[in-house]
């Protein structure tokens, strides 16, 4: 290894020791890019190379898809849509056992194609469905679990943010990846809601139907808060998500259209104010700084970080590992898991993720050519990530459904999302195992 | 409890209000960005005509909107931390680190990048350098300008944040609440 390679294994170390410690990340990566660049490469190189890294950042044709898709998730959740789609489902299902668990994953999964980050889904769901569920006697630890997994599948579901910044990380088309993640995200959902009614149906107290008192008897209003309450949002989701996967739109235009949608679905359900625009605006600013400043920040450490070599050597390395390729992938893909415990999304996907994308694309599996691993790769990663939601110590949605429901204590809530994870690394050896379930959609949009 | 100098508390609320005002205005930016877009869809398939100016106005605006937004992040504590073992850590711990942080990295990276990015934008602005992605060809130098703008208004409320933290590694109590953000 040269000087300048073992420096750049030198910064690497000391940037996981660093962000460890606490200080933002994204600051964090910039001094490290600056100071270990001036070091190896010169200062003059590279504070072009980071002023080339921001500036391209910020004329990104991709990115601008993140605030966009914030705003119009912030729009839906605002304009009272979860409720409504949560009531429709719970009077539609009532009869069922264990019809609060499928109202909940339901509505989550709905929510999940409007919205673009996992957000309040949790906290919401956590406000209407927990107290319903507490009264009605459902089993705590499987009611806690199924709300914290299921509001987590906004992530997963397309339009999430994730796939928009992992999009330009790889170097894959979004819409490929929109289309790649589609298989996988009702597949889990799936599983959701096999367990949750499964374990319903073999032990009725976990899950009763819906007391007979407590149902609406007239089939029309059912019909009509179905039709008031979810056909405008299927709407505004078939026309955002259909247009970019048949190639009509670019994810932001498809995007900006969901927004003013949103904006208007508001205006009409009476929910639209001067405050909910200005925090509707404010939070999208916000989330998008925080997001894309992080994108900012990793391509300046990449940057500096590849000219030294060390990128290089990693991969070498990494391809020398006497595994067979199908070996290497579930290394990348444990290793992804583990750091899911400790990190949250975007430090993985930005951070992380283009060190081993090197290795992942000289990797020969099932017959598939390159774009097709690399959004296969996409949506497996997506999966994984799933779980970096549920797993302590930081697992938001636990931290989430804790503020909003103070009966359940935070370890019970530890445990109800802990059989769902099991959930989520089943799904993901079944999406390792089929790869179909993930190129299917692609394919056939080809 | 020791309670803060009249004058210190001034100095950090007046910064954390003054950033709060400045995000009032640059969220406007959300405007261009999705009605450009929006309007580029109904012209193209409406009307049967694209825009012209629909790609530059939404580069530019995305770009400015997340470079200006990230001051008020920083006011609010949004930007992403590796919780694992800030969680467990006392108030004071929190403030020791974070002094450190804002001293040690942020605020020499924060100068750096706006003096690197403070000569292009003059530069920009002196042969009123225009975008080339599309026939319209807007001016660069109001973007170019953003970046050194970003550095200055991160710089500002960085002070306030060190003042937070400082105050915190001291008394072992935070000033400002902050919260989480979702993601």
């Amino acid at each position: 290894m040269t000087g300048d390679q073992i420096l750049g294994l030198i910064m690497l170390v000391g940037m996981i020791t660093v962000i460890f410690v606490g200080f933002p990340i994204s600051f964090t990566l910039l001094f490290l890019g600056l100071v270990f660049g001036s070091i190896g490469l010169g200062a003059d190189l590279t504070f072009n190379l980071a002023y080339l890294q921001i500036w391209g950042t910020m004329k990104d044709e991709v990115f601008p898809a993140v605030p966009l898709f914030i705003f119009m998730g912030f729009m839906t959740e605002q304009a009272g849509l979860m409720e409504r789609l949560f009531a429709a489902l719970r009077n539609l299902l009532a009869p069922v056992r264990g019809s609060l668990y499928l109202a909940v994953i339901l509505t989550a999964t709905i929510f999940a194609m409007a919205t673009g980050i996992v957000g309040a889904a949790v906290t919401v769901l956590g406000i209407m469905a927990a107290p319903m569920m507490i009264k009605a006697g459902y089993d705590a630890r499987l009611s806690s679990g199924a709300i914290a997994a299921g509001g987590t599948l906004g992530i997963l579901i397309p339009p999430s943010v994730m796939l928009v910044v992992m999009g330009p990380t790889m170097g894959v088309p979004v819409n490929l990846l929109y289309s790649a993640a589609f298989g996988p995200g009702f597949l889990l959902a799936g599983m959701y809601i096999v367990y949750t009614l499964g374990r319903s149906f073999i032990n009725p107290s976990l899950g009763p139907p819906v007391p007979k008192e407590d149902r609406i008897a007239d089939p029309w209003i059912v019909i009509k808060e179905v039709i008031v309450g979810v056909l405008p949002l299927a709407l505004l989701i078939g026309f955002t998500l259909g247009t970019i996967l048949a190639g009509m739109a670019t994810p932001t235009e498809a995007a900006a259209c969901g927004a003013s949608g949103a904006t208007l679905l508001a205006l009409c359900y009476r929910k639209l104010s001067f405050t909910v625009l200005k925090n509707a605006a404010v939070m999208t600013m916000m989330t998008a700084g925080v997001v894309i400043l992080l994108a900012v920040a990793s391509n300046v450490f990449g940057a500096v970080f590849t000219k030294l070599g060390t990128a290089q050597v990693i991969t070498q390395a990494l391809a020398a590992i006497p595994l067979p390729d199908m070996g290497k992938l579930i290394v990348i893909m444990i290793a992804v898991f583990l750091l899911g415990w400790p990190f949250e999304w975007p430090a993985i996907v930005l951070v992380f993720l283009p060190i081993v994308l090197p290795v992942v694309e000289t990797l020969q599996l099932g017959g598939m050519n390159k774009l097709e691993l690399l959004i296969w790769f996409g949506a497996l990663i997506a999966v994984n990530l799933q779980t970096a939601f549920l797993s302590p110590p930081v697992a938001m949605s636990a931290y989430y459904l804790r503020n909003v429901v103070p009966q359940w204590s935070l370890g019970l809530i530890y445990r109800g999302m802990g059989d769902f994870m099991i959930i989520q690394v089943i799904c993901l050896a079944i999406v390792i195992l089929l790869p179909d379930i993930v190129l299917w959609l692609p394919r056939s949009l080809r | 409890m020791a309670t803060p100098t009249p004058a210190y508390l001034a100095t950090i609320r007046g910064i954390d209000k003054f950033t709060e005002y400045t995000a009032y205005v640059f969220c406007l930016l959300n405007l261009p960005l999705i009605g450009a877009n929006t309007w580029e869809v109904v012209s193209r398939y409406g009307l049967g005509e694209p825009t012209e100016w629909a790609l530059d106005t939404t580069t530019q605006s995305y770009g400015a909107m997340f470079m200006l937004g990230a001051a008020y992040a920083l006011s609010k504590g949004a930007h992403v931390r590796t919780d694992m073992l800030w969680e467990n850590f006392s108030d004071r711990t929190k403030g020791l680190i974070d002094a450190a942080g804002y001293i040690l990295f942020f605020m020499p990276t924060m100068i750096v990048l706006f003096w690197i990015s403070i000569d292009d934008f003059f530069y920009s602005m002196s042969i009123n350098e225009r975008s080339n992605t599309t026939s319209w060809q807007p001016v660069l130098w109001p973007l170019r300008g953003v970046i050194p703008l970003a550095c200055l208004l991160l710089f500002i409320q960085g002070i306030a944040e060190l003042m937070k933290s400082l105050w915190a590694a001291r008394t072992g109590q935070f000033l400002v609440h902050q919260e989480k953000l979702d993601l």
